[in-house]
């Protein structure tokens, strides 16, 4: 059987397992050490990437025997070989539909992930080089203000001529503010320098490159469904800190709320009939969840429970590692 | 103060409480399967229980032992699915460290038992009360002797792996064998 006896079969399956260990720990400890700033989330989010991508080969260099049965049968705490060779009826293998579990997966993330950035790096040199429109004088100010105040490189900025309200920052090393001129239009001043604020955080923070980084991660297990989940939340625990940085330069949370609210999606979400098209369901789905973080930030900025625990407790964090650790080395 | 000390001491016995529970559902995940699985692999007591649970399949056990080796096996270990495996290990008579493993698997299988060959001296053919087999010298991991003898028998291949002589290993595996 090709789960269970093939290298890349035992990676799959004991990775699969190691981050399910893993995101219910670190789930649990987030709630029990009281963990609320977002950065000290992130990095206990980050270690269920992490720890299970690596730890199946290093367990391997530690003990070369922990594969053998000897190891599974009488030293692991779980054996998931004993669930893939059962035989529902004896005639469907358990196998088959863990198998069928991680291809619709992986599906997903061909989907959701891979398609749209193929698109999307078509679509750019289809369209070429549009000419940016100028940068007024008040846009330029804010710019100066942050990279000062943040101590960065002054980074340019490129206005597109698009009534959409767009705000992002392209690149992972030199970064470009793109801004449409329909946000320009729609927000008024301070909520447009809570807007740019918030960019200059996510290049404070490098954040394009550590999505990056961390979506390489997430190619490596395609076909680990906890990783969707906790990709997202990483995601979305990034934006939440940069939603802080953006507080303790313009200290205007509410501004930086009423801001957000303009890019909450008007569009239909979660579409109830099935009878739609597949690509009616998928953009619903998506504006759903997008909606759903953009409320989530919104409510937290106008909330008082931001900034907490500033310290981060290296002490707790390691124990929790540890203890990932330590299970999941007896789970094959 | 005391209050903040009951409650960081609260935060870490609920730690400890969560990843008991853990490692309780793990352990309890491990067992449902092998409570309704009569099929997969499971250590045995005696030979005798893993005849009566292989029905029909006969059961390869040496008639002949050196002297320094302890019967009944130490370990026992057989599996019905996904191949027909029977694993035994037989202990030093003055230690537990194991003097010899007897390994029976469907030769379908391709099931190789795991050793760790630090390097073979000498590999020969040779046949064994007319089956086709295999001796294989070698050291393994902390420079033991690690001598091997594998050959088909039916639908099996056996295989003696044994910190011993070839010609005890031959003895030991020709007293599994029926026939001349």
């Amino acid at each position: 059987m090709w789960l269970s006896n093939t290298f890349i079969g035992m990676y799959v399956v004991q990775t699969f397992m190691h981050s399910l260990v893993a995101v219910l720990i670190i789930e649990r400890a987030i709630r029990i050490w009281g963990v609320k700033n977002p950065l000290s989330r992130f990095r206990y989010r980050l270690m269920t990437l992490i720890l299970p991508v690596s730890m199946f080969p290093v367990y391997n260099l530690i003990n070369m025997d922990r594969n053998t049965l000897f190891f599974r049968e009488e030293k692991a705490l779980f054996n998931i070989n004993r669930w893939l060779t059962i035989e529902i009826w004896d005639i469907i293998p358990v196998s088959a539909i863990f198998l069928i579990f991680l291809l619709g997966t992986s599906i997903i993330f061909f989907l959701q992930e891979v398609i749209p950035i193929i698109r999307d790096s078509f679509s750019k040199e289809k369209d070429g080089n549009h000419d940016p429109l100028p940068v007024n004088a008040e846009i330029d100010s804010m710019v100066e203000e942050f990279s000062e105040a943040l101590g960065i490189e002054k980074p340019p900025v490129n206005i597109i001529d698009s009534e959409t309200p767009v705000i992002l920052t392209a690149g992972t090393k030199d970064h470009t503010i793109i801004l449409s001129s329909g946000l320009i239009n729609l927000l008024d001043r301070e909520q447009l320098r809570n807007a740019v604020a918030h960019e200059f955080a996510h290049i404070a923070r490098r954040s394009n490159a550590t999505t990056w980084a961390i979506f390489i991660i997430r190619i490596l297990m395609f076909f680990n469904p906890i990783v969707l989940i906790v990709f997202r939340k990483i995601v979305q625990d990034d934006e939440h800190i940069c939603d802080d940085i953006t507080v303790t330069l313009t200290k205007k949370p509410f501004v930086l709320a009423s801001a957000l609210k303009v890019f909450y999606s008007s569009h239909d979400e979660l579409k109830p009939s099935f009878m739609g098209r597949i690509t009616d369901m998928k953009e619903g789905i998506e504006n759903y969840s997008h909606n759903l973080l953009l409320k989530e930030r919104i409510t937290r900025l106008e909330g008082e429970d931001i900034n907490e625990d500033k310290y981060f407790e290296w002490g707790k964090f390691l124990l929790t590692v540890s203890v990932i650790i330590a299970v999941n080395y007896f789970v094959v | 103060m005391e209050k903040t000390k009951r409650t960081k001491l609260g935060m870490y016995l609920s730690f400890g409480v969560t990843i008991l529970t853990i490692v309780l559902v793990l352990k309890l995940l491990n067992w449902i399967p092998s409570s309704f699985q009569k099929e997969d692999i499971r250590k045995y007591k005696t030979v005798e229980d893993v005849k009566a649970n292989l029905k029909g399949a006969r059961v390869y056990v040496p008639a002949y032992f050196p002297e320094k080796i302890k019967w009944p096996p130490a370990e026992i270990f057989a599996q019905k699915k996904p191949f027909l495996l029977i694993m035994m290990h037989f202990a030093h008579i003055d230690s537990m460290d194991i003097a010899l493993s007897v390994y029976q698997a469907d030769s379908k299988a391709n099931f190789e038992p795991r050793r760790d060959i630090l390097y073979v001296k000498k590999e020969s053919s040779l046949s064994i009360k007319g089956r086709e087999g295999r001796l294989v010298m070698a050291v393994c991991r902390g420079n033991e002797r690690c001598n091997s003898l594998s050959l088909e028998e039916g639908r099996f291949r056996l295989t003696l792996v044994a910190d011993d002589t070839p010609e005890q290993l031959i003895k030991m595996a020709e007293s599994m064998l029926h026939g001349e």
